[in-house]
């Protein structure tokens, strides 16, 4: 099937899906004379959600598919699959719950649909790349997208501030990564990663190009991923930009940063195993402790859920750092292979995240505020708001019963299993920190209460009912359902995971 | 009966969930109530049952109930009592069972979520005291901090918020290393399973320096989770300001059945699994038990605060369990190549450390359980606790003075009162084993009697009654009265239970002591036959 043809369309199925309905609403918006506002909102939200759906079918039927490269550039297998159903389950939550406070909030709802599509599309090509250019151009074109869609409140200044910031870092990174990856080309001749690892294997002195090549490239995939020292960009531009692209780029954009760079560290530089793992460990020990450092002095829910979704990316990397070689286990057996652990930890991830981002997100809208003041009372106020963030923030710490407890307990796993004491040592006080800054907002909801009924009255903010839209409601009670669903009886998205990341790891030597 | 047998735990660990469930689509305060009360009548009543049914002929464990759950972490819903679990459960039944009711009768804020928490709080318990499954075990025992840490945090005291995440980061820091070491123990014995993970004899395969190393890194890891929840000193500082900021069941619970959580945890699993590195490092726990018992006496005489007082009695009446356990764990080693163990002396004096440490357990429950209801029901009045302003109480509430005396002389140790047996059993077995730490432990005894006469006897029942001191009193409903006013019905029924169980296993301990002794001797077997 390694040939442009009509046969090959299959493989690229979810993208075509997905470039579909980009394209299509950005005709309507053409074609549409009227510019009523409201309306045609609403209709391309549609549209997209149906696409979406569309794509995840699409995505759905590639994981039944014998595993094949298609076009020279792209691969088919079950990692991809499992990565782009996460990404575009992410993505369709997103534009469910958070597609009628975006179109209030923004003007030319024709690109900003048509960008949402392409920016997915991005993320599914990612996943699934396995040449250096596609990687790079995939890459390149979520980023693109995605400063875009940061800065399309043009009214409001944070939010451009947002975009304007992503932009300036990204353009960097992007550059650094290129750069890497010229490197890897010059050395190996090749762009694709199976060839390159070949050209590795063989010749020794050509190798040591690699670990230069390898940190250069890294930087880019981490800045996606918002590794430390790389995040300087993700506070600011989660905090400014509007909340449902905040939840999909700390979830679905982050998962394909951590994709991406598997799939190059364990097909391209799997030879290179002892080089980058010990790198991988400093970051990640950087990176959560970074994260959670900074969160603890977070006035704002919002910002707050910033910083902790790069100490999350650092629980994460644990995973990709405790990878196993396929040479030292019998991988069809091994529990934990590090790399399911990291898929679990962003499935759980995904819904617990972008389940939080909807309460910011619904909390805002009735009280305009993301602070922590806010939030005060809110059981009164809103109790299945509350009751589903106080599910979101144990997950993140890692309660059990909760998804975010299942990722943990495989990456933490392997961790245990390569005996990288420091490492989980570094975590299990990472926990403790984050459990601080987390519960600082369950202690918002649940116990600031006036004690009594004359001090209620007084107050009205604090007794004041709402409730979120109804979409809202649904994709938060999805999101609920899901994490409690991940954290009580994984056995399938495990058998799922395993699949994924066996067949991964199989192909590295 | 055989459906009964075959499906008991499971009723008992689901019927709170359930009961939970249905106070969630409840909206009448007074039916949630009630509910609540009825509703954990069925396990307290399902449990005496279990008590009586448990076969003491075939001992280990019984009622067993395993169902795969997590297939590729071969991780199973495994439920089963021993002799050391089932008296735990009826404690942790008993003890919701008063609370709820004792609840139902002062708590008249946020109703339908405070008895939530408390359906999920006993799920949690129960569950912790049935699993026999790491990954189930410790899917309760992380569960049992969130609606602990809600019902300090809502109900709590002024200094609540900080007394709530205290708690919940204490023990979540020794929970997460708890974490660490059960999947050490699950890449060295290839199972979840608690009973196989110990029959498998996780890292003994290895050469002897690295076993140690690697099960002495497994042992404080649990040790952490374990020592944080006991707690152990130095650990222990999370445990006065919970206390006294938890509404008064909640500090019942907490102090009757969530400590026992920890020195569980270190008989169930630590003992069994690892008795080279808990005998590697037993004068460790040998050393921190006796410390906390002497160090939490004089911390006691200290207190100015009742609640606070009695929080600080429990690190060092749990100091006894510690030393208990340490005395056990020291009799795992070797001298002159052969097990001690072997030795039939050793092997009695380990048994009854282990039985003065269960029965502590035990007995540390009901007699804490009912000093902080005590404390409760002054509290309620005086709205205050502050040592300096009680005094004389014995001729204004002559009911309330008799039920303090007996709890506080049962706290104290009198013989014919149900703390007595532990202290003499732990200290029997220590003295034979480390005499020295026990003798240290000794002093500890001798300080409990000063903080039990002295602070609380003399300072708040004896002497002239001074009622220019506290000019507030109120009835428990929260009405004005002239002055301190005696229990009243609901009050008495909440403590009853636990005084007459304070006689009983006072007079006749070899009700508890059965179970306690048929497990003490399974573990010691069970550590013999694999050291």
């Amino acid at each position: 099937m390694n040939e442009i043809g009509v046969g090959s369309l299959g493989s690229v199925l979810p993208e075509i899906v997905l470039l579909i309905g980009g394209l299509l609403i950005l005709l309507l918006d053409t074609a549409l004379t009227s510019k009523d506002n409201k309306s045609s909102g609403l209709s391309y939200m549609m549209v997209a959600i149906l696409f979406l759906f569309g794509g995840l079918i699409g995505a759905i039927f590639q994981m039944g598919m014998e595993p094949h490269v298609a076009l020279f550039t792209v691969q088919v297998d079950p990692f991809g699959a499992f990565m782009k159903i996460a990404v575009i389950l992410g993505m369709l939550l997103v534009a469910i719950a958070g597609g009628s406070y975006l179109n209030r909030r923004t003007t030319g709802h024709g690109e900003f649909w048509t960008l949402f599509m392409f920016v997915t599309m991005a993320m599914t090509t990612a996943v699934s790349a396995i040449n250096l250019l596609m990687i790079f151009l995939a890459v390149e074109f979520l980023s693109i997208t995605s400063y875009i869609l940061v800065g399309f409140l043009r009214e409001d200044k944070r939010s451009a501030e947002a975009g304007v910031k992503y932009f300036l870092y990204g353009s960097v990174a992007s550059s650094v990564m290129l750069y890497g990856m010229s490197l890897l080309y010059g050395a190996s001749g090749s762009l694709n990663l199976y060839e390159i690892a070949d050209a590795f294997a063989a010749n020794e002195v050509v190798g040591l190009v690699a670990i230069p090549a390898t940190l250069l490239t890294l930087v880019g995939l981490g800045f996606k991923a918002s590794l430390a020292p790389f995040f300087q960009w993700a506070p600011d531009t989660y905090d400014g930009a509007p909340t449902p692209i905040t939840a999909y780029l700390s979830t679905a954009s982050k998962a394909v940063g951590f994709a991406v760079m598997a799939r190059l560290l364990i097909t391209a530089l799997g030879g290179f195993r002892a080089e980058w793992v010990p790198l991988l460990v400093g970051l990640s020990i950087l990176t959560m402790t970074a994260g959670n450092l900074m969160a603890l002095r977070q006035s704002s829910v919002k910002r707050m859920l910033a910083y902790s979704s790069i100490a999350q990316a650092g629980y994460i990397l644990m995973g990709l750092a405790a990878v196993v070689s396929s040479t030292q286990a019998d991988l069809d057996t091994l529990v934990m292979n590090g790399l399911n652990g990291l898929l679990i930890y962003l499935f759980a991830y995904l819904f617990t995240n972008v389940g939080a981002f909807m309460v910011v997100m619904a909390v805002e809208e009735f009280t305009g505020s993301h602070d922590i003041s806010a939030y005060e009372g809110l059981v009164r106020r809103a109790p299945m708001l509350a009751w589903a963030m106080l599910i979101f923030l144990l997950s993140l710490t890692g309660i059990p019963a909760t998804g975010g407890f299942m990722g943990k307990f495989y990456v933490f796993g392997a961790a245990v299993q390569h005996q990288y004491f420091w490492l989980v040592v570094a975590a299990v006080i990472n926990v403790g920190i984050s459990a601080f800054y987390y519960l600082n907002v369950a202690r918002a909801m649940f116990f600031s209460l006036p004690e009594d009924e004359a001090d209620v009255a007084a107050t009205p903010s604090l007794t004041a009912r709402f409730t979120a839209a109804l979409p809202v409601q649904a994709i938060i009670f999805v999101c609920v359902i899901a994490t409690i669903w991940i954290g009580l009886y994984p056995q399938s998205l495990i058998n799922w995971a395993n699949t994924g990341s066996r067949y991964l790891l199989a192909l590295a030597m | 009966m055989e459906f009964l047998n075959q499906w008991l735990l499971p009723i008992i660990l689901i019927w709170p969930a359930v009961a939970a469930l249905l106070t969630v689509f409840s909206n009448n305060d007074k039916v949630i109530k009630w509910g609540g009360i009825l509703a954990s009548l069925l396990p307290l009543g399902l449990s005496t049952y279990m008590l009586f049914a448990y076969d003491f002929n075939v001992g280990g464990i019984q009622f067993e109930v395993n169902v795969p759950w997590i297939e590729s972490l071969n991780a199973s819903f495994h439920l089963g009592v021993d002799g050391l679990s089932a008296p735990l459960i009826f404690l942790t039944a008993l003890l919701t069972t008063l609370s709820v009711y004792y609840s139902a009768g002062v708590i008249n804020t946020r109703v339908k979520e405070y008895f939530v928490n408390f359906h999920l709080l006993a799920l949690s318990m129960f569950g912790v005291f049935m699993a026999l499954d790491y990954v189930l075990f410790y899917l309760f025992w992380e569960i049992s901090l969130v609606p602990m840490y809600l019902l300090i945090g809502i109900w709590g005291g002024k200094n609540r918020s900080y007394a709530s995440i205290k708690f919940f980061i204490y023990t979540l820091i020794g929970s997460v290393a708890m974490l660490l070491a059960i999947l050490g123990t699950y890449f060295a014995s290839g199972t979840f399973d608690i009973i196989q993970a110990a029959a498998a004899k996780p890292f003994m395969d290895l050469p002897a320096d690295r076993a140690l190393f690697l099960s002495s890194l497994a042992f404080w890891g649990f040790f952490l989770g374990f020592a944080f929840k006991v707690p152990s000193f130095p650990f222990h500082t999370w445990l006065p300001d919970a206390h006294t900021e938890a509404p008064t069941a909640g500090s019942v619970i907490l102090a009757g059945v969530l400590l026992k959580l920890g020195a569980y945890g270190f008989l169930r699993i630590v003992l069994p699994t690892f008795p080279m590195a808990s005998n590697y490092w037993s004068m460790w726990i040998v050393a921190l038990g006796a410390i906390a018992i002497v160090y939490g006496a004089f911390v006691c005489v200290a207190q100015s605060d009742l609640k606070r007082l009695i929080a600080y009695s429990s690190v060092s009446h749990m100091g006894y369990v510690m030393l208990g356990i340490g005395a056990a764990a020291y009799a795992f080693g070797y001298v002159d190549g052969q097990p001690m163990l072997g030795d039939e002396a050793v092997m009695n004096s380990a048994a009854m450390a282990i039985n003065g440490a269960a029965l502590q357990m035990f007995n540390h429950g009901i007699i804490t359980g009912a000093l902080f209801l005590l404390v409760g029901v002054i509290y309620e009045r005086a709205h205050t606790r502050e040592l300096i302003k009680f005094g004389g109480l014995s001729t204004k509430t002559p009911y309330y003075y008799g039920m303090m005396l007996v709890a506080a002389f049962a706290s104290l140790g009198l013989p014919g009162l149900a703390g007595f047996w532990a202290e003499f059993f732990t200290f029997r077995g220590a003295f034979a084993l480390v005499p020295l730490w026990a003798a240290f432990g000794v002093i500890g005894i001798v300080m409990t009697a000063v903080y039990i006469l002295w602070r609380i006897i003399q300072n708040v029942f004896l002497g002239e009654y001074d009622p220019t001191k506290l000019d507030h009193w109120t009835t428990v409903q929260g009405e004005h009265a002239d002055g301190p006013t005696d229990m009243v019905g609901f009050e008495k029924i909440t403590l009853w239970p636990l005084i007459i169980l304070m006689f009983v296993l006072g007079i006749y301990p070899t009700l508890i002591l059965n179970f306690f002794n048929q497990s003490a001797v399974e573990i010691l077997e069970f550590v013999k036959s694999v050291l």
